[in-house]
């Protein structure tokens, strides 16, 4: 983020919260005043469904905005809850109307920033849709390590993953018992190993070759002719 | 809660479950093994071949069986 939106965030004093594992941010249905900002831990997006089971649509890590559509859309659909226990900082809806209304290069950062969610969340769809258990898990073992290195959140090969395997289940859209065996099947050929809730990636090329991985969709680069 | 191990049978492949995963009771050990074996055979069937059987064998935490279920695919050639 730059500094200027820095100082006007600071300026209007904004609310740092530490959230608990599981808290529940905004739910479906929500008119929220504040917009979240991820500064530490992992949260995400979801919707439930009426059976009970939930799909995680998106995983918001430390730069991520939660919810910028509430500055702008009307009621929340869908839900955004903590996966760690988080700190966020909430900036009054009025802030961020009033930032993009007189610094148009905040705008533009905001605008990007949505851009980039959409863009993971096509390959999401994408993962979901055309990848088995084992490489959609690969998959996004690849993405969150390029989006927590830009963060310096992962080190060169791993991080921590606080995630349970129900909640990397409702992310991938497979059974707890099948996160499990294909956790074990990724361990096994050497692509992955844990130790406790650190995840680390022996041989990063291997396992984005064997992943199909590309980090395009980041946009981690800003447009060189601008 | 109590944890449960799902051992899955593939043909002449059978992978372990080392870790297990814990549930509240039977009946969602049970729910649990009807959503694996789909998910077993969707990735695996494609491998090759017209037949095939997929178990899944779940113990518990003394090494007792306490549920199994099959799930089999047979493919025919009507004309080729």
């Amino acid at each position: 983020m730059r500094a200027i939106e820095r100082e006007d965030a600071m300026s209007s004093n904004p609310l740092v919260l530490k959230l608990q594992h599981g808290a529940h941010i905004i739910e479906e249905g929500d008119r929220p005043d504040d917009v979240h900002l991820v500064l530490d831990g992992f949260a995400c997006r979801y919707k439930m469904m009426p059976n009970g089971s939930r799909q995680i649509m998106a995983l918001l890590v430390p730069g991520d905005f939660c919810d910028l559509h509430v500055a702008i859309l009307g009621e929340m659909d869908h839900g955004i809850a903590t996966l760690s226990p988080c700190t966020m900082v909430e900036i009054p809806r009025a802030t961020i109307l009033d930032m993009t209304d007189h610094h148009p290069r905040i705008a533009r950062a905001l605008w990007w920033a949505s851009l980039v969610d959409e863009g993971v969340l096509r390959e999401w769809i994408v993962n979901l849709g055309q990848r088995d258990a084992e490489h959609r898990m690969a998959h996004l073992f690849c993405e969150l390590l390029v989006r927590l290195r830009a963060v310096g959140r992962a080190d060169e090969a791993g991080y921590e993953l606080p995630m349970t395997q129900a909640e990397l289940g409702d992310v991938l859209a497979i059974s707890n018992v099948h996160v499990n065996r294909t956790l074990q099947t990724l361990r096994e050929a050497g692509l992955i190993a844990f130790k406790g809730q650190r995840l680390t990636i022996p041989d990063v090329e291997r396992l984005k070759a064997y992943a199909e991985f590309t980090p395009n969709y980041l946009h981690l680069a800003e447009r060189e002719d601008d | 809660m109590a944890r449960y191990y799902f051992d899955v049978h593939d043909g002449g492949t059978h992978q372990r479950d080392d870790t297990g995963t814990e549930f509240e009771d039977l009946e969602a050990v049970r729910k649990a093994a009807m959503r694996l074996l789909p998910e077993v055979a969707r990735q695996d069937l494609a491998s090759d071949g017209d037949r095939h059987t997929f178990m899944v064998l779940v113990t518990n935490e003394d090494g007792r069986p306490v549920y199994s279920a099959t799930l089999s695919y047979a493919g025919l050639w009507l004309l080729r």
